[in-house]
C-alpha cells in the first residue's frame, strides 16, 4: 500500500518462503512502483533480530525425510543442499517423491497432500490483515493494495456524515483468510469492495459470506479510484440498507 | 546417493566398461536409454561420460541442469553420481545462474536443446551469455521439436520439411553461435556428433575456461527431421547412417567457411572455434567483490 510498506513486506515474504519452504509472490503495482515516498530502512542489526534462518538437511534425503512428525502433525521438512552428498541425484520441477524421481505413486501423490496441508493449516500464521474502524460498522469496506488507501479516506470522510463505515484490509491475499472475514462480516449489513479489477476477491468474499447481505463491487481498469467513487457506492448502499 | 537398482535384464553382460559408470548401467547393471535408434544423443551421452571420467570430475563441484526436451532422458546416459536437476521449460540457465551464485565453487554444466535454449528460453540464453556466468552450456541442435512430434523449430533449415509445415519451411533458421557472439559468451564452438574427438576437446577447453561456455551440438533426429526429408541423392534420411551423412556433408569448418559465398553456406553448419576471450570478467566472481565490498561498509 506505501513504500514503506514494501520494504517491510518484502523481508516477511523472504522469512515465510524460508519457513514454509513455498514461492511467495509480492504483488506491486503500476502506481506503486511510480510512487516517490520516505522510506525508513531500520539499522542491519535490528532487521537480522527477524531474519529467519534457513533449515538444512545434514543426513542422506530418504533417512530423514519426512512431512510428518512424531506427533503425525505436518512440518516443513528441512532443505537439501546441492553440492552436498544429501541431494538427491535427480531433482525433477515435476511433483516428485523424496528421492526426486516423478514415478513412484505411493511416494508423490501422497506428500503432495501435505504440501497443501502446510500452508492450510497454518493460515492463521501466515495471513495478514488490519482493520480499521470496524468495531460499530455497518457498512464494511473490504480492499487490498491501493484502493485501501483510497478507502481510508472515504472511511474518515462517511464518519463526518454519520454513516458507520469500517475498512477491513488484505495485506496478504493467498492463503485466504476466510475465517478472519467471516467474523468481520458477522455484524455488518453491506460490503463494499473496490477492486482494480472486475471483482477477483469479491468472488473469495462471496465464498465466504454465507449472509444474505448485499455486496457491491467497486470495478476499475487502468486507473485508481477516487474516494467519491467509492463513497457514493456507500451511500448506494446505506440507502438500500432503508 | 546411489540409484536405485532395478535389474530387468539380469542375465545380460553390459558390452561396454562405460556402461557401469552411467546411472542406467548402475540402476539396471546394463545399457539403459530410451532414445529412437539412430538418435545422436546417446553418443553425446557416452562421449560426456567419458569426458567426466577422463577428467576426474567432482560430481558435486559440477551439477548437471538439464532441460526440457528429448534429451532429458539423457539422465540415464550420464555419470551415475553426479546430481541432476531437471528444470522447468527453457530455464535452465536461470537456475544454473542461481546455483553459480549460491556457491561460487560450483560450475554448473547446463544441457539444453534448441527449442529448449532458442525458442521458449532465448531470454534466458541472452542474459546467461551477456553476464559471463561461469558454466558450461552444451546446445543440442537437432533442427525440430523432436519431442512432441516433430513440429518446426527456430533451427530449422529453410527449405526442409517438418511435421507441421505444408512443403517446406520458408522461414529464415537462427544461428545460435551468431546469437552466443553478439551477446557476449567469452568461449563459442559448434561441432556434431559426427565430430566426437572435436566434441571432447571443445568441452574439455570449456570445463578449464571460466566464462560462459557455449558449445552447440549439431545431432540427428532420425524420426522426425530425417523421415520428413531427402538427402542430395533422393534418399530418404531415415536411418542414423544417413543421416550422420548428410550433417557431415553439410559441414564446413570456419576456416574453409570463410572462402565461400553466402549461397554456398545455406543450410551449412559452419563448426570450429569462434572465440576465446579469457579478458572479460566472470559475472560470479565480480559479484562476491561486490558482496564483500557491501559487507565492509
Amino acid at each position: 500500500m506505501s513504500c514503506q510498506e514494501l520494504y517491510d513486506l518484502t523481508i516477511d515474504a523472504f522469512n515465510a518462503a524460508e519457513t514454509y519452504r513455498c514461492p511467495v509472490y509480492i504483488l506491486s503495482d503500476a502506481y506503486l512502483g511510480h510512487l516517490h515516498e520516505p522510506v525508513i530502512i531500520p539499522p542491519a542489526a535490528e532487521i537480522q533480530k527477524h531474519v529467519v534462518e534457513r533449515k538444512t538437511l545434514d543426513k542422506p534425503n530418504p533417512e530423514k525425510f519426512s512431512f510428518r512428525d512424531s506427533q503425525n502433525n505436518v512440518i516443513v521438512p528441512p532443505a537439501p543442499v546441492l553440492g552436498t552428498p544429501n541431494y538427491p541425484i535427480y531433482f525433477f520441477s515435476q511433483p516428485h517423491g523424496p528421492d526426486g524421481i516423478p514415478v513412484n505413486e505411493d511416494q508423490v501423490l501422497k506428500p503432495l497432500s501435505n504440501l497443501i496441508e502446510k500452508i492450510t493449516r497454518n493460515v492463521d500464521k501466515i495471513t495478514k490483515t488490519q482493520s480499521y474502524m470496524l468495531d460499530d460498522a455497518e457498512i464494511v469496506i473490504i480492499a487490498y493494495g491501493l484502493p485501501a488507501r483510497v478507502s481510508f479516506r472515504v472511511v474518515n470522510q462517511a464518519r463526518k456524515e454519520g454513516i458507520k463505515v469500517g475498512l477491513f484490509r488484505l495485506i496478504t491475499l493467498w492463503p485466504f483468510p476466510y475465517e478472519q472475514v467471516k467474523k468481520v462480516l458477522a455484524n455488518a449489513k453491506a460490503v463494499v469492495m473496490p477492486e482494480m479489477n472486475f471483482g477477483l476477491m469479491a468472488g473469495e468474499v462471496e465464498r465466504v459470506k454465507m449472509l444474505d447481505i448485499p455486496l457491491y463491487k467497486v470495478p476499475k481498469i487502468a486507473d485508481l479510484h477516487e474516494p467519491d467513487e467509492i463513497m457514493a457506492v456507500v451511500k448506494i448502499a446505506r440507502e438500500a440498507m432503508k | 546417493m546411489m540409484a536405485p537398482q532395478i535389474n530387468i535384464f539380469p542375465n545380460e553382460k553390459p558390452e561396454h566398461p562405460f556402461t557401469l559408470l552411467t546411472t542406467g548401467g548402475v540402476m539396471t547393471n546394463n545399457f539403459y536409454s530410451f532414445f529412437c535408434g539412430g538418435c545422436g544423443y546417446g553418443i553425446i551421452g557416452h562421449l560426456f561420460n567419458k569426458i567426466f571420467t577422463e577428467e576426474k570430475l567432482d560430481p558435486l563441484k559440477y551439477p548437471l541442469i538439464i532441460g526440457i526436451g528429448c534429451y532429458t532422458q539423457i539422465l540415464t546416459l550420464l555419470p551415475s553420481k553426479s546430481q541432476n536437476i531437471c528444470t522447468l521449460h527453457g530455464r535452465a540457465p536461470a537456475i544454473a545462474t542461481g546455483v553459480k551464485l549460491a556457491n561460487p565453487a560450483m560450475k554448473p554444466i547446463i544441457f539444453t536443446g534448441d527449442g529448449d535454449c532458442l525458442g521458449i528460453g532465448g531470454n534466458h540464453f541472452l542474459h546467461l551469455c551477456r553476464r559471463n556466468l561461469d558454466c558450461v552450456v552444451l546446445l543440442f541442435n537437432n533442427s525440430i521439436y523432436g519431442m512432441t512430434g516433430g513440429q518446426v523449430a527456430p533451427t530449422t533449415p529453410a527449405g526442409y520439411a517438418s511435421m507441421t509445415t505444408l512443403g517446406k519451411v520458408f522461414e529464415n533458421p537462427m544461428d545460435s553461435v551468431k546469437i552466443a557472439l553478439a551477446a557476449g559468451a567469452s568461449y563459442v564452438a559448434r561441432t556434431t556428433v559426427a565430430h566426437p574427438r572435436t566434441f571432447m576437446k571443445y568441452v574439455k577447453t570449456a570445463l578449464k575456461h571460466k566464462g560462459t561456455s557455449v558449445i552447440e551440438i549439431v545431432t540427428p533426429c532420425v524420426t522426425y527431421f530425417g523421415r520428413k526429408n531427402v538427402n542430395e541423392q533422393g534418399e530418404r534420411m531415415d536411418s542414423g547412417g544417413i543421416l550422420l551423412e548428410w550433417i557431415k556433408s553439410h559441414s564446413v569448418w570456419n576456416n574453409q567457411a570463410k572462402l565461400m559465398s553466402e549461397a554456398e553456406l545455406h543450410d551449412k553448419y559452419i563448426l570450429g572455434e569462434f572465440k576465446m576471450d579469457t579478458t572479460t570478467p566472470e559475472f560470479a566472481e565480480e559479484y562476491e567483490k561486490i558482496k564483500k565490498k557491501a559487507k565492509e561498509e
